[in-house]
């Protein structure tokens, strides 16, 4: 099923590589999922995760964007360039647009962690951050869980939609 | 879901609200549903600032170059 199959309001619970596609134009269908959220169309919520995580990537592409970083580990790189650090604006600005647009922000608790993410790490071997993803969308009782993470695709626990259109730049 | 309601509401305003969903270009429901969480939840954002942040978010990508943009698909944050 494709990110256009959602039924009108359903509450969706949408990883991190999906809004990647949706920022960089790789996935049309990841755009029409954050426009219908942005007209309340459907329920968009992002765990705790997925907004720690994109605002590191976002805060790296930056970074490369503008010179900062180049070649393996940006991480490490910018890490030892606080003074870098704090002048970058634009990554700040996009996560700050998800949260206007409508993206709600899940907090993950001590039982999505300890009792549901690890009872799903045995039974499929997630790691832990789509563990806690997973965990978090289950107690949300989510109608869907939006991945283009093939690995979603084995739960029987949750509806999983994957973007049917992604294009990786060549 | 989408609910359907009935409800009664003042002519006059009915007009109002007709005009201003004609003037932005979307259906009645969605201007009064905007209305409503406006008034429930006073600090959430408005057709406009939601429709902002969409085009900053989609519009106007990191100029990533291809290989730039497939790191960081596979950029892991806790790898320093």
């Amino acid at each position: 099923m494709n990110l256009d199959d959602i039924p009108a309001g359903s509450l969706c619970v949408i990883d991190t590589n999906v809004l990647l596609y949706a920022e960089h134009g790789g996935s049309l269908q990841a755009q029409r999922l954050l426009r219908r959220i942005e007209r309340r169309d459907l329920l968009g919520v992002l765990p705790q995760p997925v907004w720690q995580e994109l605002s590191h990537k976002f805060m790296m592409a930056e970074a490369q964007m503008l010179g900062h970083t180049s070649g393996g580990n940006p991480a490490r790189q910018l890490a030892s360039k606080p003074e870098v650090v704090k002048r970058l604006s634009l990554y700040r600005d996009k996560i700050k647009a998800l949260a206007t647009l409508g993206l709600g922000f899940e907090p993950c608790t001590k039982a999505d962690l300890m009792d549901k993410a690890f009872e799903l790490q045995e039974r499929y071997g997630f790691l832990t951050n789509d563990s806690v993803i997973l965990a978090i969308a289950l107690r949300l009782d989510a109608d869907a869980l939006v991945s283009a993470d093939t690995r979603f695709q084995v739960t029987k626990d949750i509806r999983v939609y994957a973007p049917s259109d992604l294009r990786l730049p060549s | 879901m989408k609910q359907k309601i009935g409800t009664l509401i003042e002519e006059d305003i009915m007009r109002l609200a007709k005009r201003r969903a004609a003037e932005e270009g979307r259906p009645l429901s969605d201007l009064i549903q905007d209305a409503l969480v406006q008034y429930l939840s006073p600090g959430a954002a408005s057709a406009k600032e939601r429709e902002m942040a969409y085009h900053l978010f989609c519009e106007r990508p990191f100029k990533l170059t291809p290989e730039q943009f497939r790191d960081l698909l596979e950029e892991d944050p806790w790898d320093l």
